[in-house]
């Protein structure tokens, strides 16, 4: 948007703003006169002042226009000059000062994409911007400081993106450590597999069994960011409000767990002005769903389209915005309504129809689409004891298994150049063919599956991925048979 | 041809067996192919609704078997054991009759239609109602007391505490039928009951020929050797590989061992084996594939 200015001599005095001005661009006018009056004790009230947002057909909504106006006031009043390719971005308090305002890491990278080589934004929101290289960041503190800005900009062309304050990273204090969990073996290694490949995962297990406790432990095997990961996943979340600046020295994945009371546009995103919802939030990152068969319905159902395709475009009657939410997920659910089926200490106490319509609620719309199926047993006391004793020196720790993770995805990175996608889960039919050929052994193997287990082709297609992932665990080049075999098993239900 | 119809106690169209129970239903209504040898030679097979998979296997290797030799296979149409007798019977182009519980067209439990279907068009459908639209507790219990009356023998396959096919003995001991049921595992809840009936002197079963014995002059022996040859052939799958193919650092047999002891997780496998998880699964793939376990509910099964 363009901010243009126009003081006007023989007119009747006034302050006017037009181009489609929203609520909160309209009182810009009474923000930023009190403002400059307040930090100046001036104003042009002589004058006829025109402020006009460019273009003029599109509707501006927001506060955080408030800067730019005031910095064209001020040009005028006090004869500064700011360069040409500037950009101006916060919102203002009546006493002179600029507030912190919610989007500034999005809005400077946006900037400098732009080729806006100058950036002032409010003072508050330094800390959030800083690390941004090649851009000049003006921070203001107050309208006064404008007309000193050539002062006040900060060197930081020599500050470095890991010189993020990281004053208290506290570990969470509810994850846990995989050496923390005593068996489990089948539903450990398919975390890692998640991990390795992006893929989807649905745990099964009675009350109490662990699942919750499984799900927050793949918190700490999550590879890091990558680096233009990291870059789309600071903005969706300073676009919230959320903007962490930890992210770049830790580059922790996001790890959302929304209770299953959300709402659609909770999930999706939207509401009246579109916000991000917590597929977005989870871009790049774990979407967890626990008690996934309590969640309603229509809000399972949205989950299909954003996990093919990764965005979302939401629709109002303004216009539409695509958001990305590219993400893995994870869910926990009961075997039936009870929760005990299968369980060896207690009886299931559902009637076969309601045991079939339980499971008829989570079949179809996002069975065929995850990628694992695990099974989670509550472990037995006796079984504790004698685990722990016997398979203790076998228990990795997170961080061992983490590394494994790294080495598989870094093959995955190498193999995606240029391709588009950046794990093996979000392979495309074509470039499955492409990157998993198969040897006449594995077709045989697919082909007798097929006819036992009744697969449709997109679980033919899922179990390939899988085996393309065991097979970059492995630091094998081709898929083989027995990973294949392994791969079938995760479908088996 | 399926046709509805009744008989009356009084006419010779009466199945025999049934005519000896003092309260037996006149008329009896029936709809499919009413063909009076189909009530010669029956065997009811009952047994709890909430039906295990050893259950199952039971009906589907004894009562198989016993259906295969042309005994009519008689039950309630009830989910669980009654369903899954009936399907059996079918499958190995059997005989059976299904006892409902309310009119010959209410069908209990809804989703079973397609089970009703088949049964009218190659079994027969048979009630004490000609329409009855509401279902009420004691109509089950005077159904038991037509599936006691038309059977020469009863086999109670699974039964909790408690449980309506004890009923259904309790009838057949009062009609002087004979009384059968196969042993289970202890640490079932669905054994009290078969445990019971056993301490008051029901025949133990462990194979197909422990009931056929009991029918003198059963007919259609000769079936026996080519249906069985027939469904062998169907159930392999082609090209079938050996598991040991596939299956990396893990031992299929050693898997396969355990598993014919009881059923077990892959999580249990993994534990008692101490081999990799990776491993374990890659053995139960190929003896899935090979058909010798089948997986319900996240546990392995031998089969």
């Amino acid at each position: 948007m363009d901010v243009e200015v126009n003081f006007i001599d023989r007119s009747m005095p006034g302050f006017d703003i037009v181009g489609l001005p929203g609520r909160e661009v309209a009182e810009s006018r009474e923000r930023v006169k009190n403002a400059i009056l307040n930090a100046f004790n001036e104003f042009p009230y002589a004058k006829k002042i025109v402020v006009n947002l460019a273009p003029a057909d599109v509707p501006k909504e927001g506060s955080y226009y408030d800067l730019a106006i005031a910095a064209s006031i001020v040009s005028y009043m006090k004869g500064v000059t700011f360069p040409a390719d500037s950009a101006f971005f916060g919102e203002v308090s009546l006493d002179g000062t600029v507030r912190s305002t919610r989007g500034a890491f999005l809005f400077t990278t946006f900037a400098k994409e732009h080729n806006l080589t100058n950036v002032f934004v409010p003072g508050a929101c330094f800390d959030e911007v800083r690390g941004v290289r090649d851009v000049n960041i003006y921070p203001i503190a107050n309208l006064r400081d404008l007309t000193t800005y050539s002062i006040i900009r900060s060197n930081n062309s020599m500050m470095h993106t890991s010189e993020y304050a990281v004053d208290s990273v506290s570990p969470e204090s509810d994850e846990v450590d995989f050496s923390e969990v005593v068996g489990q073996d089948m539903a450990k290694r398919a975390l890692e597999i998640s991990a390795s490949g992006g893929h989807s995962i649905l745990m099964i297990g009675s009350p109490g069994s662990g699942k919750s406790m499984l799900a927050k432990a793949l918190c700490r095997i999550l590879p890091n960011l990558r680096p233009e990961e990291e870059l789309e996943v600071a903005k969706i979340y300073s676009a919230c409000g959320l903007f962490d600046p930890t992210i770049f020295s830790t580059k922790t994945r996001p790890y959302r767990s929304p209770h299953h009371t959300i709402s659609y546009s909770g999930m999706v995103g939207g509401g009246t002005i579109p916000r991000p919802g917590e597929i977005s939030l989870a871009h790049k990152g774990v979407l967890f769903l626990d008690e996934f068969s309590e969640f309603q319905l229509p809000i399972i159902e949205c989950l299909r389209q954003p996990m093919e395709n990764g965005s979302i475009t939401i629709a109002r009657s303004r216009g539409s915005i695509k958001l990305p939410c590219d993400f893995t997920l994870v869910a926990c659910t009961n075997p039936c309504p009870c929760g005990f089926l299968g369980d060896r200490k207690v009886r299931c106490t559902c009637k076969p129809p309601q045991i079939d319509r339980y499971k008829r609620k989570l079949s179809g719309p996002i069975l065929d689409r995850i990628d694992l199926f695990v099974r989670v047993w509550t472990p037995g006391l006796e079984r504790l004891s004698e685990s722990a004793g016997l398979l203790a020196h076998r228990e990795k720790t997170s961080a061992l298994i983490k590394d494994r993770v790294e080495a598989a995805r870094a093959i995955q990175a190498h193999r995606f150049v240029g391709e588009g996608v950046s794990v093996n889960a979000k392979m495309p039919n074509r470039l499955v063919k492409k990157y998993c050929p198969l040897s006449r052994v594995c077709e045989d193997l697919l082909d007798t599956a097929i006819q036992r287990c009744n697969l449709t082709p997109r679980s033919v297609y899922k179990i390939i991925k899988v085996a393309r992932t065991l097979a970059d665990m492995e630091g094998a080049v081709a898929i083989t048979p027995s990973q294949l075999a392994e791969s079938i098993q995760y479908k088996n239900i | 041809m399926p046709m509805v119809g009744s008989v009356k106690r009084a006419s010779a169209e009466y199945p025999v067996l049934l005519n000896k129970v003092p309260d037996a239903p006149d008329p009896l209504y029936y709809l499919g192919d009413y063909q009076e040898n189909l009530f010669t030679n029956t065997l009811a097979v009952v047994g709890s609704r909430a039906v295990t998979l050893y259950g199952e296997w039971v009906i589907n290797t004894i009562v198989k078997e016993v259906a295969r030799n042309g005994i009519t296979i008689v039950s309630g149409f009830m989910y669980g054991v009654d369903a899954l007798a009936h399907r059996a019977a079918l499958d190995v182009e059997g005989s059976t009759i299904a006892v409902m519980a309310g009119g010959i067209e209410y069908i209990f439990p809804k989703y079973q239609e397609q089970l009703y279907l088949d049964i009218v068009a190659r079994g027969l459908v048979v009630s004490e109602f000609f329409t009855q639209s509401e279902l009420g507790k004691w109509m089950f219990a005077k159904r038991n007391r037509i599936v006691a009356g038309l059977a020469f023998a009863v086999l109670v396959v699974e039964a909790a505490q408690d449980s309506g096919s004890l009923l259904t003995a309790r009838y057949a001991r009062q009609y002087g039928r004979q009384l059968m049921t196969v042993p289970a595992n202890l640490t079932s809840a669905n054994a009290v009951g078969t445990t019971q009936l056993l301490r008051e002197g029901a025949k133990l079963v462990t194979c197909a020929d422990d009931i056929l014995t009991l029918y003198t002059n059963a007919p259609d022996n000769s079936r026996r050797d080519a249906s069985f040859a027939v469904n062998k052939r169907l159930s392999l799958p082609s090209p079938v590989r050996s598991a040991a193919d596939y299956c990396g650092a893990g031992d299929p047999q050693s898997v396969l061992e355990l598993l014919k002891l009881e059923p077990l997780s892959s999580d249990e496998l993994t534990a008692r084996l101490l081999v990799a998880s990776a491993d374990v699964l890659k053995c139960l793939t190929g003896l899935v594939l090979t058909g010798q376990v089948l997986e319900r509910e996240g546990r392995y099964y031998a089969s």
